[in-house]
Formats: structure tokens, C-alpha cells, sequence
């Protein structure tokens, strides 16, 4: 059965367009499928989407789950646009979110995608920041104790010494503590060791390893959500054929890019004639994920404003061959 | 490409032209990273010069471009390195001429494309508020 292994399979949400049919949607995704095949993911749609009860009705602006094959995109003539994939729990909900909307609410949600992903790229930079700048800190915590059972300091010092990094630790990670500890506090987890053979500060160790995997984690995160930005922006001009509608769609999203890089290379430049560095808790985290974010969102109101009121004789979408890029 | 107006020209040559330097530079600094903390981070990149958070901070992808940024300063601006960080840095520090060049183009280029994208910002803004006003 064609559909008969879900992992060979992806679930995208689908909008319908002005002239389309499910049959020449199932060809888009699936190519040229036999006739058996065809009826199969025909079957396959209607038994995820029940409020089809047509398979002649369908409606532009309706959005309905479809399964397509994980490389869909090697098929020759078929679409190169990226899309956005939902695995299941995200597809159970978002199906049956989009299944009580109205047409109206459906293009509010392609509307507020964007901002979405946003906020996703801000807290994922957030929480890289915090846990990447802080872990030193954990590190110091360790070290406290080695120098205490080197007789370098003494027990009032060392007491003193981590009360104080614990403090500051808790301060810096603020809200993102619940991701590293969930309830419990550093000074919970960070305790030392009394179990024979274990390393007394085997909890410190394991709190650094989990801050740099978080962080990394969070790192990758961000970076897919700014690619899945981009992908929004692809698949909204290969879906419309206003080609100033695709103008304006690839100056924002350059604007955004132009804005985000501005605000990186001038906090670079700064950093590199001030020398400044110091652990950033988790207010700076916000206020540096928010900035890129903000300066992004700003850069690409101003340029599509721009585009708009001065530069809308520019066709930058023939120009730079994007419309070859992002095509159906 | 007839009748643009030249606030349009102006606007987007800043932002094509910031957005292509930046990738330049993200390019020629991963490259230059590569060469420097081979050849410098056995001497600089340790205490005093750096504290232990830094040492920390800095080791990581990709903040730890950064240290390699400090590095072009202390070739390029040797007095201004030594006075802010490298402190009472006794060995000589010395690079090949292709070498300092490049880190000369790079520095140009970061200098150059935060002043793009202030520009961006600054003359895009009033624009934007012009045509909004």
C-alpha cells in the first residue's frame, strides 16, 4: 500500500489555491502515481480530513493535512518550495485547530507564522546565551571545593565563596532555571557528593554537561527557526503570482536578514573595540534575543516601506532569479 | 528599472550591499579564525590576558570568533591591544605581511558593514517616518 509506512511519509498542511484539485495536488506531491495508487492517498486524505466530504469540493483558503513522500522534493518538475513539517502530536493539534477555523482564521494563522518563529528564534537565543555565558560559574563552584579540600582556603571562606557563586548562578539564570532543574534550585542540585566512590563534585560536572547541550540544542533551534522563516517567506511567493506581492515578500524578508545582521555585526564591533565581556544572565539574554529580533522585525518594516513608496520599479525577484528558487 | 526614485537606489544599495559584505566577513573571519588561534592561542589565549570566565566563554562556537577579532586588534593596533588587554605582553608579535593584510580587510569590512547597517537603520528610519508622517 502506498501509504501503508507512516516513517517514509511527512504530514504538511496543505492551502487550498484558486484552479486546484486534489487530484493534481496529489500529483504535485506524489508525481505521476498509478491510477490504484492515485485513489489510495485520495483515500488516505479523506480518512484525515473528514470534513471533506467531497472529493470534488474543495475550497482556496481550506487547509487540510496531507501526507507526502519524505523525498518529494528529489522528484524531477515537482515543487522545490520548503515546507513546514508537523510531526504527529503537532499535526493532532494542528489539524484539529485548522479543522474548526474558518477560512478567515486560516489566513490569520499564515499571517502570524512569522511572528511565531520570531519569538521562537528570541527564546531560543535566550536560553543559548544564558546557559553558554553562565557554566563558567558552575565551573567555580567545583573549583571552590578543590581548593578547600587543598587547604587553600578555609571552611568559613568556602562557605562564603559558594553561597555567593550560588547566588549569582540563580540570579543570572532566572526563569531558565526551570529548563536546567525544573523546580529545584542550584543550590539543591548543586551539591556535593557524599557517596562512596563517586566524585564529590560529579553534580557540577553533570550541570555543565547539560547547560552546553541545552545551549547547543537551543543554538541549532534558533538556526532552524530563522531557516524555517525563510521557508515561510519561499512558499508564500510561490503561492502567489502577484509579482509585486513577491517583491515585497522578498524585500521584507531581506530587510529582516539585513536587520537581524546589523545589529550582530555592530554588537561584534563594539565588543571588539571595548572589549568588553562579561557571564550575561538571563535579563541581557532577553534584551540581546529580543534586540536581534526586534531589529530584525524593524528592518523589515522599513524596507518594505521603502520598496513600496520609492522602489517598487525594481523587480528584485527577476532580478536576483529568486522566482526560479521558490517556484511550485 | 526606469523612474526609481533615488532614496529607493540610496536604501537598497546600503542594504544589498551591507548584506553582501556581511557575508563576505562572516566568511573571511571563520577563515582567519582558523589560522589564528592555531598560531596565537598556546601564548594569548591564557591568564592574565583572559580571565576564567572568558577562557570559558570564549573556547565556545561561536562566540569564540571573538577571540580571534582580539587577536587582529593586537596585530593591526598593538599599543591599543596592549593598553586594554594584553597587558604587559612581553613577546614580540609578529605575522606574515599577506597575513596582516588580510586581517586589515577583515577589520575594514566588520568597521564597514556596522556602519552599513547604522545607516540601514538611520537613514531606512527616516524614510519610513517621512512616509508615515
Amino acid at each position: 500500500m502506498l501509504l501503508g509506512k507512516d516513517t517514509n511519509y511527512d504530514t504538511i498542511f496543505y492551502q487550498v489555491k484558486s484552479g486546484d484539485t486534489l487530484s493534481a495536488i496529489i500529483k504535485q506531491y506524489h508525481g505521476n502515481v498509478s491510477l490504484q495508487q492515485q485513489k489510495s492517498v485520495l483515500d488516505k486524505i479523506l480518512a484525515d480530513n473528514p470534513e471533506i466530504k467531497n472529493p470534488n469540493i474543495i475550497f482556496p483558503g481550506q487547509t487540510f493535512a496531507l501526507d507526502v513522500p519524505q523525498n518529494y522534493c528529489a522528484f524531477p518538475g515537482l515543487p522545490k518550495t520548503p515546507v513546514i513539517l508537523a510531526d504527529e502530536q503537532e499535526a493532532k493539534v494542528l489539524k484539529q485547530t485548522l479543522q474548526k477555523a474558518t477560512p478567515q482564521e486560516n489566513n490569520l494563522f499564515s499571517a502570524i507564522a512569522p511572528v511565531m518563529l520570531g519569538t521562537g528564534v528570541m527564546s531560543m537565543t535566550m536560553i543559548d546565551q544564558t546557559f553558554k555565558t553562565n557554566t563558567p560559574l558552575v565551573a567555580e563552584i567545583a573549583e571552590n571545593y578543590n581548593d578547600y579540600k587543598a587547604n587553600n582556603i578555609t571552611k568559613g571562606q568556602y562557605n562564603y565563596r559558594r553561597k555567593t557563586l550560588l547566588n549569582r548562578l540563580k540570579t543570572k539564570l532566572g526563569p531558565t532555571n526551570i529548563l536546567l532543574n525544573g523546580t529545584n534550585s542550584p543550590n539543591e542540585v548543586l551539591r556535593i557528593s557524599r557517596k562512596k566512590g563517586s566524585v564529590p563534585t560529579q553534580a557540577m560536572t553533570q550541570q555543565i554537561n547539560r547547560m552546553s547541550r541545552l545551549s547547543k540544542l537551543a543554538f541549532r533551534g534558533g538556526i532552524v527557526l530563522s531557516v524555517a522563516g525563510l521557508g515561510v517567506a519561499c512558499n508564500q511567493m510561490a503561492n502567489t503570482d502577484d509579482n509585486q506581492l513577491k517583491n515585497e515578500i522578498l524585500i521584507e524578508s531581506l530587510g529582516g536578514i539585513a536587520g537581524g545582521a546589523a545589529y550582530s555585526i555592530t554588537a561584534t564591533a563594539t565588543i571588539a573595540v571595548f572589549f568588553v565581556a562579561t557571564p550575561i544572565g538571563w535579563v541581557a539574554a532577553l534584551a540581546i534575543g529580543a534586540g536581534s529580533v526586534i531589529a530584525g522585525f524593524t528592518g523589515s518594516v522599513i524596507a518594505k516601506n521603502v520598496y513600496n513608496v520609492y522602489g517598487n520599479k525594481i523587480d528584485f525577484v527577476s532580478l536576483a532569479g529568486v522566482s526560479q528558487l521558490c517556484k511550485k | 528599472m526606469q523612474e526609481v526614485a533615488i532614496e529607493g537606489v540610496i536604501f537598497f544599495w546600503i542594504m544589498l550591499t551591507g548584506l553582501g559584505l556581511s557575508f563576505v566577513f562572516g566568511v573571511l573571519l571563520i577563515i582567519l579564525h582558523n589560522i589564528l588561534y592555531r598560531k596565537f592561542d598556546r601564548i594569548l589565549f591564557i591568564r592574565p590576558y583572559f580571565t576564567q570566565t572568558e577562557l570559558a566563554l570564549y573556547a565556545a562556537w561561536p562566540i569564540g570568533l571573538l577571540r580571534s577579532i582580539m587577536y587582529m586588534t593586537l596585530i593591526l593596533f598593538p599599543d591599543h591591544a596592549r593598553k586594554k588587554r594584553f597587558k604587559e605582553l612581553s613577546l614580540p608579535i609578529s605575522v606574515s605581511r599577506p597575513l596582516k593584510i588580510a586581517c586589515a580587510f577583515c577589520m575594514l569590512l566588520l568597521f564597514l558593514t556596522a556602519l552599513l547597517g547604522v545607516a540601514f537603520f538611520l537613514y531606512g528610519g527616516a524614510l519610513y517616518v517621512i512616509n508615515n508622517a
